[in-house]
């Protein structure tokens, strides 16, 4: 690997050249290697010497205006390495690693219109796939998402006016996943020059969708476990899991980082996550209420098939919660 | 019923009671009952130790030449809860304050009896007494704090269903006149003003119930003060022990709401009520029954002890289906019926959940617990039950216990759910 200097001129013009091992000489006459029209670079301004593959070393000829790097003038030899900037006279000179990571090119819409005039067929026939799939899924998922909401909305209203409440949470579900697919559609645009609305919407009603199953699933775990185990530890690992997964396949729409990386960056959104909730938990549990908290959920099964104990058994295990209360009334 | 203790100025709402008690012949005017009795009645009030402002006043009155005052424990239970932010002192009838210290409590029965260093001219000799229904009685107090006043009022006898004996006086009490003495025309004390319940609905302690209170610190002699905390949390102890022995023993009665039964009526001294709302706007009908005693034990002013109540929610439907029947069941039994209390007094609440099975009846049990933080292992319990095993009918039954021991809790805990079918 050898570095690959760019030149910007005061006039905003840019060349680049490759350094290939062999000392080269930058300045205003003609008999340098690298030519630069500036007046307040000398007529031969500094050496480059390349040191190793990921250095240079820039030394300042005796130069009137000399090597300014980071607003500072210096003098002598500097050493430079991929990324690092320096300006002569009015010139910057940025170093750059030729392997450096780009931006997947954009996709250009014209060509993706009519592409049998200048791809092959393959080419349209994997855009289409990739948009129907999206958008596809995204629209499927979305639509399911809002009857899911608006029917455990209407199961667990009791009132005369379920079907008009069922009706206002899923407006009020289609609201948010299309401003949160939106907000992810513009980070899309910012970083990987496009939109993905559908996927991102796609992710997000998965999600609402994943969120609704696991109430259900929670409910009946209350139900037939009341302050067991699983009332917390399945709970907290499922909601984590769901901010990692949301996270990372938001991610692989909106960045052009490695998988592994998309996945790392949602396990470290989730242990932010569950940060913040376990601080909130500490702080929490030692304030006093009068209100009793206990889950209350019941559900309609037939009398053979609820698993029940013993009256007996029961008294036996309200010992437990003296104990708790008598160790509160000690702090 | 909630009964409201007349020791404050926190209701400002000032009465000014009409009198309608029909006036019967009397050979006394009552200008001269209060000529006469007047300086054996006294002002109590507890004054807070930082701003020296009144925090609560009440009234008393002297039984003894040595200076002994009956008064309500209410009126200086603050003292007694906080002793350190808090002191006691008589207002005597010219006006001039004397320290006051306990000589001894009666919880249960709301007396305390004080100690001052003043001897007085005269004082009211407490004695057992009959009087007839109907007969006139003299009410002497502070009402609101505007100077000692008289109260004319009839006597009405004991209160039915209350364990704790409280004589029915038909006068207007009014918050101030806590712990002053009511009296017949002779000078006779009858009882002690305790509370009201407005509308001229008054209730006295027997006299018999702070003679009692005296003989037991003549013979125990005088307690330090800072054991009377203590006295109160033991006094609570006894008395539920007395109160809740005959609970749920022997037949116990139950009443049949839809498919279920439940226990009603625990005890003689229990008073059952019961409703049925059917609403249109509503898709359920719902049947309540209610059975509580009346008779509740002041600790503080944001805590009372002593009240037991049985609560049975009956919700059947023929128009929701079982998975929105349940959200409305679950709604139901989450409901918080629970009594409110603060930090200083009582813990957090804790409970415990099981599903459990009384015979064929699945149920879904939830016990929840406090514990009082002065008063020694007492707690409050409140048992909620729903029945299951129904699509369209449930059952939410809540026993509630406060001021009880713990064995107390799991024993009649028991008993209630055996009783549930």
């Amino acid at each position: 690997m050898s570095l690959v200097i760019e030149i910007i001129q005061p006039d905003g013009a840019r060349t680049r050249h490759r350094l290939n091992g062999v000392p080269l000489t930058l300045g205003r006459a003609l008999a340098n290697d690298i030519v630069v029209e500036d007046p307040y670079v000398d007529a031969t301004h500094v050496r480059l010497t390349p040191e190793g593959d990921d250095a240079v070393v820039v030394e300042d000829l005796q130069s009137v205006n000399g090597i300014v790097a980071k607003g500072e003038r210096l003098s002598g030899r500097v050493v430079v390495r991929p990324g690092d900037a320096l300006r002569v006279g009015r010139t910057t000179l940025r170093f750059r690693d030729p392997n450096e990571s780009l931006l997947p090119a954009i996709l250009d819409q014209s060509l993706a219109a009519s592409p049998e005039q200048v791809a092959p067929v393959q080419v349209a026939s994997r855009l289409r796939r990739r948009f129907l799939t999206e958008m596809s899924a995204g629209l499927v998922l979305f639509f399911v998402a809002l009857a899911a909401c608006a029917s455990n909305a209407w199961l667990g209203d009791f009132s005369r006016s379920g079907a008009n409440e069922a009706m206002s949470v899923a407006l009020g579900v289609a609201i948010a996943l299309t401003v949160w697919a939106g907000l992810w559609s513009i980070a899309s645009r910012a970083i990987v020059h496009r939109f993905r609305f559908m996927g991102h919407l796609a992710v997000a009603s998965a999600m609402v969708l994943a969120a609704l199953g696991w109430e259900v699933i929670e409910q009946w775990l209350q139900f037939f476990f009341p302050h067991s185990f699983f009332d917390t530890v399945p709970a907290m690992i499922v909601m984590l899991a769901m901010i990692a997964v949301l996270v990372a396949a938001h991610l692989s729409f909106a960045s052009t980082m490695s998988r592994r990386r998309q996945w790392r960056v949602g396990a470290i959104v989730s242990g932010v996550v569950l940060a913040i909730t376990g601080l909130g938990a500490l702080t929490k549990d030692d304030s006093f209420s009068d209100v009793p908290k206990f889950p209350a959920v019941v559900k309609p099964i037939p009398a053979r098939f609820v698993p029940t104990k013993s009256i007996a058994q029961f008294e036996g295990v309200t010992r437990g919660v003296k104990d708790e209360v008598d160790q509160l009334a000690k702090k | 019923m909630r009964l409201t203790y007349i020791f404050n100025l926190s209701a400002v709402a000032l009465t000014i009671a009409a009198r309608s008690v029909v006036a019967q012949e009397s050979n006394v005017a009552t200008s001269d009952v209060f000529r006469h009795y007047a300086d054996h009645v006294v002002k109590i009030q507890v004054v807070e130790t930082g701003s020296a402002a009144k925090a609560t006043i009440g009234s008393g009155f002297f039984v003894t030449a040595d200076g002994e005052i009956v008064t309500n424990y209410h009126v200086v239970s603050k003292l007694i809860n906080t002793p350190d932010r808090y002191r006691a002192e008589m207002i005597d009838v010219g006006g001039a304050a004397h320290s006051v210290r306990i000589l001894g409590v009666d919880v249960v029965d709301d007396l305390a009896l004080l100690a001052t260093e003043t001897r007085p001219h005269s004082f009211f000799s407490l004695a057992p007494v009959k009087v007839a229904q109907g007969a006139r009685l003299y009410s002497l107090g502070h009402p609101e704090d505007l100077g000692l006043s008289i109260v004319e009022g009839t006597y009405n006898g004991y209160l039915p269903h209350a364990r704790q004996p409280r004589l029915h006086f038909t006068g207007a009490l009014n918050p101030g006149m806590s712990g002053g003495p009511t009296i017949a025309e002779d000078g006779r004390v009858v009882g002690i003003n305790v509370a009201t319940e407005g509308e001229e609905i008054s209730f006295l302690v027997p006299v018999e119930r702070a003679i009692a209170l005296e003989q037991r610190v003549s013979s125990l002699g005088t307690q330090p003060a800072a054991t009377t905390l203590a006295q109160v949390g033991q006094q609570l102890r006894d008395y539920q022990d007395a109160y809740l022995r005959d609970m749920f023993t022997g037949n116990v009665k139950t009443v049949a709401l839809g498919p279920f039964h439940v226990p009603t009526e625990p005890a003689p001294y229990f008073r059952c009520w019961a409703d049925a709302s059917r609403r249109k706007e509503v898709p359920y009908e719902s049947v309540t029954h209610r059975c509580s005693t009346d008779d509740y034990v002041f600790i503080t002013g944001d805590q009372s002890s002593g009240v037991i109540t049985l609560d049975h929610e009956l919700i059947s439907t023929k128009t929701l289906n079982a998975t929105r029947f349940y959200s409305l069941y679950t709604g139901i039994f989450r409901r918080d019926n629970t009594p409110s209390g603060e930090e200083e007094q009582v813990t957090s609440w804790r409970c415990t959940t099981q599903n459990v099975r009384n015979g064929d009846t699945p149920m879904r049990a939830v016990l929840c617990l406090r514990r009082y933080r002065k008063l020694g292992a007492l707690y409050d319990a409140v048992l909620k039950v729903a029945v299951l095993g129904h699509t369209d009918v449930g059952l939410v039954s809540t026993l509630s216990l406060s001021g009880v021991t713990f064995e107390n809790v799991q024993r009649l805990s028991q008993r209630y759910l055996e009783h549930i079918s």
